[in-house]
């Protein structure tokens, strides 16, 4: 279970969810409203649905991604909600969104049902009249008829849908109304078809399919997915944190780009609300200024502003929050106190995320830190001039964060594992762009022309740095050629996931992998999985910081220089073997042509210039995992029986002051060790069972 | 051939256009305090614009067109602000330091202002603070001076103390000595109030609805100080007339910017702000 307490940042898609209804009720509405005016729409005169576009802004914490999670409870089965965070390295285009609907139609809706089926199930109720109220009763109806009968059901209900709109494409929609009857590999065959991502030959042949869904006609594929979701289930898509594609120096491509496809949906898909979440100062000062007029009146259709919690609102959150607390000792306002209360009470600028960092803070034992305005109050006004400095930075804890980024990256992997999915090349490479801060010694930059991603300027010369993560051999041939023919006019870097490293029988595709090395330009680096975890889960806490989303273990929002400032200080991202192996050439690996194609693909000992299969020397494992077993010793597990419930982090401190020598690892060991006295709520608080 | 160089026409002033400039050059004054005479051009409109607004009272002095200083001290000292000689001249705008000098001269003489000192720094405070006049710093000065001696009689002699009462006593009396202070003047708070919830319906931004507070702040000026603009965009915010929000934090606020906004909960800058209801009504 994730304790709420735990989760100071909101996740989209939890399924623990706490809220107060009367809090940012007009922006809810507001998307509310649109997808009941596509309904309503889609009941009387389906040919005339259009997209709508609203623009919801707020500041760090005041609760963008909750609105997500609320509407999606809220709305239930009856939209399909897709959530959108923008690439950092590239350009956002057609294919990277169809590629996240799909994936997410396989998210559960807030009943449990998977958003594909609630969006056929709605589409087929619609078709047959029986209304999209009850999605899973009628593909229950479908699934309970023999095979035969139910295609014959399904081409019929396909000539009607023809019949309202006969551009959508035939073959898409076919293998998206199969989805929900399909095998559960057969579905994740078909979602990986309909996503445009490259299917293996085992997957292409559970669908019939020749060919993986073409970059061309992602678009189409798009459209044809609005369309008919309009009329059941309409795509509600939500693109959220912004303020990430702000470069540098203001508005860059990727900003153009987005406000481009943005504009494009709007025009040109049928019934989808689309939604704009940004921070206020960066949507007013950064993003919309570089929209030009034809694309502000598409995008900005509608603004609806975040509230902040009132003071009746903070207090009825704080006793909400309190309520979850486990085993609480006095009632509420405890562990705030009156004092602290009324302060959170009448402050200004208070963001929902506050009154949860002060709730935890308290729990742990800290005291009341007055806000700076009240403490400076007592003083003259003359003297206010100097309290609205910033303080002193202060070195940030922001292990905790880093810890949570790594066991999502981590369940991510491990997902894609167990659906034999490669990793997404575009994520993959924001997390290697997202190592350029830390690496002066070499220019890794954007702006890479397909097929390489990224630039990589090193000893004096560029790089071409290319992401091989194609699953089926003639796409991942094509590439090599592709890359091949690049080398010509520039090096290239080429980029694989070990775990996906070619099989032999790809015996075409490694003798291209050869001729790709063979040329004396590239070289060929395998991602370890550990590698995998850290550079998805370094993208997202830089993102995360950009939109003020990272909390050090005080609970107080960190800006992304701290954060850039503690990654540089205790993540040692220059020793990762991914990014050795792309400061030198040592450690990547060329490869000796195949004598004979029809040979079995394990080459011979080759010289010393060209070594053997498309793989690298196994690098050393990471420091991480290089660490000593932790002693355990031996007071954790009395203080906290004293506390009876504490955040991990009070508990580290309270054992610090009883034995300096021991560590977190110690002390998570003492506890593991305890079994089933001490249990856990979420990743933070603990909790000492005293009962038999 | 040498060419003859044509001395440009004069442009032609209508009416419309010298009464449009003298309303904005008003509002300027009213909001900056002074403006350079060289800002307006053409010579033509300035020959007609400053003998119109010298005899509405506004002054030249040098380079500088401006509100008169007496005016402009009145405002920087409004609403309580107590400032020193540093703070005071960041306040006026288009005067010199010996022009400034005088004025606060006379100001002080005609009772307009007040001379205080804070420790040993000498500052201003408007003719409306609370000070205490010359005999009751006399009869103040004596009674704590009495419990001044007992106190130095009491540490000099070893093993000697004073009664806590005796003390509480001395103090008591030295209290009563005070002149009552009067209270502050609600109906100048609610009006301060109503000025700042104006200024942010001025500031606002059609489209979003959300005022920049810097751009409050600078619209409060002539009117109060940088400080107590900030207070009372706290004392709206406390009264849910306003609602006051955070800064992103991407580092957007400049120096200037970032001093102007009031300091917000966990090291935030409060750097937007909306109307609420009950700012509307």
């Amino acid at each position: 279970m994730t304790s709420l307490l735990d989760a100071i940042h909101a996740d989209p898609w939890a399924q623990d969810f706490l809220d107060l209804a009367s809090l940012n009720a007009r922006a809810s509405g507001a998307v509310e409203a649109a997808i009941e005016a596509v309904h309503q729409k889609a009941r009387a005169t389906p040919q005339s649905l259009r997209s709508t576009s609203l623009v919801i802004l707020g500041p760090p914490g005041a609760g963008k991604t909750h609105l997500f999670a609320r509407l999606r409870r809220r709305v239930g089965p009856r939209a399909v909600f897709v959530h959108v965070r923008p690439l950092v390295h590239a350009e956002m285009n057609a294919r990277f969104l169809l590629g996240e609907v799909v994936r997410q139609l396989g998210f559960p809706t807030s009943q449990g049902m998977p958003q594909a089926s609630a969006l056929v199930g709605s589409l087929l109720g619609y078709l047959g009249g029986v209304g999209t109220e009850f999605p899973s009763a009628v593909l229950a109806e479908y699934a309970d008829l023999p095979a035969d009968v139910r295609e014959a059901r399904l081409d019929a209900e396909l000539e009607r849908l023809f019949a309202i709109w006969p551009e959508v494409d035939e073959s898409y929609l076919r293998r998206l109304l199969a989805v929900p009857f399909a095998t559960p590999a057969t579905g994740r065959a078909l979602l990986t078809w309909l996503s445009g991502r490259d299917c293996d030959v085992a997957q292409l042949q559970r669908i019939g399919a020749m060919a993986s869904l073409g970059e061309e006609h992602a678009f189409a594929a798009l459209r044809t997915l609005a369309a008919v979701a309009a009329l059941g289930s309409p795509l509600v898509i939500v693109f959220d944190q912004l303020e990430n594609l702000i470069d540098a120096e203001g508005a860059g491509p990727r900003l153009r780009a987005y406000a481009h496809l943005a504009a494009e949906c709007v025009d040109a898909l049928r019934g989808t609300v689309v939604v704009h979440l940004a921070l206020d100062s960066e949507w007013q000062r950064g993003i919309e200024p570089a929209f030009n007029l034809s694309q502000r009146s598409r995008i900005v259709m509608g603004r609806e502003l975040l509230e902040l919690p009132r003071a009746a609102e903070r207090e009825e959150l704080l006793r909400r929050f309190y309520e979850r607390i486990p085993g609480a000792r006095e009632p509420f306002p405890w562990p705030l106190g009156e004092r602290r209360l009324a302060r959170l009470r009448s402050s200004a600028g208070i963001t929902p995320r506050m009154l949860l960092i002060e709730l935890r803070r308290a729990l742990d034992g800290e005291g009341d830190d007055a806000a700076p305005e009240d403490v400076s109050s007592a003083k003259q006004p003359g003297q206010r001039t100097a309290t609205a400095v910033a303080p002193e930075p202060e070195p940030r804890d922001l292990d905790g964060e880093w810890q949570s980024q790594l066991q999502e990256a981590r369940e991510l992997l491990q997902r894609a594992g167990e659906e034999r999915q490669p990793l997404d090349a575009a994520r993959l490479a924001d997390g290697l762009f997202a190592c350029a801060p830390f690496l002066p010694q070499l220019g890794l930059r954007a702006g890479g022309k397909p097929p390489a991603q990224l630039l990589l300027q090193r000893n004096g010369g560029s790089e071409a740095v290319a992401l091989v993560q194609e699953s089926h051999p003639r796409s991942a041939g094509a590439l090599l050629v592709k890359l091949a023919s690049l080398s010509t006019a520039m090096p290239v870097v080429a980029v694989r996931e070990r775990a996906r490293e070619f099989p032999p029988t790809w015996k075409e595709t490694l003798r291209k992998q050869a001729a790709l090395l063979e040329t004396g330009r590239a070289r060929w680096v395998d991602l370890e999985p550990e590698d995998c975890v850290r550079l998805l889960a370094l993208a997202a806490l830089l993102q995360a910081a950009r939109s003020g989303d990272v909390s050090d273990a005080a609970g107080t929002q960190v800006t992304e220089a701290e954060v850039v400032a503690w990654a540089r200080g205790a993540l040692d991202i220059a020793e990762w073997p991914i990014t050795r192996a792309l400061q030198g050439a040592s450690e990547a690996t060329t490869v000796a042509p195949l004598e004979d194609e029809d040979e079995r693909a394990i080459p011979s000992v080759a010289p010393a210039s060209a070594s053997s299969p498309p793989s690298t020397d196994p690098l050393p494992p990471p420091a991480l995992e290089a660490r000593p077993a932790p002693q355990v010793t031996g007071s954790a597990l009395v203080i906290l029986r004293r506390l009876r419930v504490a955040s991990f982090e009070r508990l580290v401190r309270e054992v610090g002051r009883v034995e300096p020598g021991s560590t977190r690892a110690t002390i998570q060991a003492e506890l593991e060790a305890a079994g089933e006295r001490v249990r856990w709520f979420g990743r933070s608080i603990v909790f000492y069972r005293s009962g038999p | 051939m040498a060419s003859a160089r044509k001395t440009p026409a004069a442009p032609v002033l209508d009416e419309t256009r010298v009464q449009a400039e003298l309303w904005a050059l008003r509002r300027r004054l009213k909001e900056d305090g002074a403006v350079k005479r060289s800002s307006l051009k053409p010579k033509a409109l300035a020959a007609r614009l400053l003998p119109a607004l010298e005899a509405e009272g506004f002054e030249t002095s040098g380079a500088w067109l401006r509100c008169p200083l007496g005016v402009q001290l009145e405002r920087a000292l409004a609403h309580g602000a107590v400032l020193s000689r540093k703070a005071l001249a960041a306040q006026v705008r288009g005067a010199s330091a010996a022009e400034l000098q005088r004025a606060v001269a006379e100001a002080e003489r005609t009772g307009q202002l007040r001379r205080i000192l804070r420790g040993k720094v000498e500052a201003w405070a408007a003719s409306s603070a609370a000070v205490l006049s010359g005999a009751e710093l006399q009869r103040l000065r004596a009674a704590v001076a009495a419990l001044d001696k007992a106190l130095a009689q009491a540490l000099r002699k070893q093993g000697t103390s004073l009664l806590l009462s005796d003390v509480e006593q001395a103090l008591a009396e030295a209290r009563q000595l005070l002149p009552t202070r009067a209270e502050p003047s609600r109906s100048n708070g609610d009006e301060a109030l109503r000025s700042v919830v104006a200024a942010v319906g001025a500031a606002r931004d059609q489209h979003s609805g959300l005022a920049f507070v810097p751009d409050i702040v600078r619209r409060l000026l002539p009117a109060m100080p940088a400080a107590v603009a900030r207070e009372m965009l706290l004392e709206a915010a406390r009264r849910e007339l306003v609602e006051l929000r955070p800064e992103g934090g991407l580092g957007r606020l400049t120096a200037e910017d970032l001093v102007l906004c009031p300091p917000g909960p966990a090291h935030t800058h409060l750097s937007w702000a909306r109307l609420l209801a009950g700012g509307q009504s």
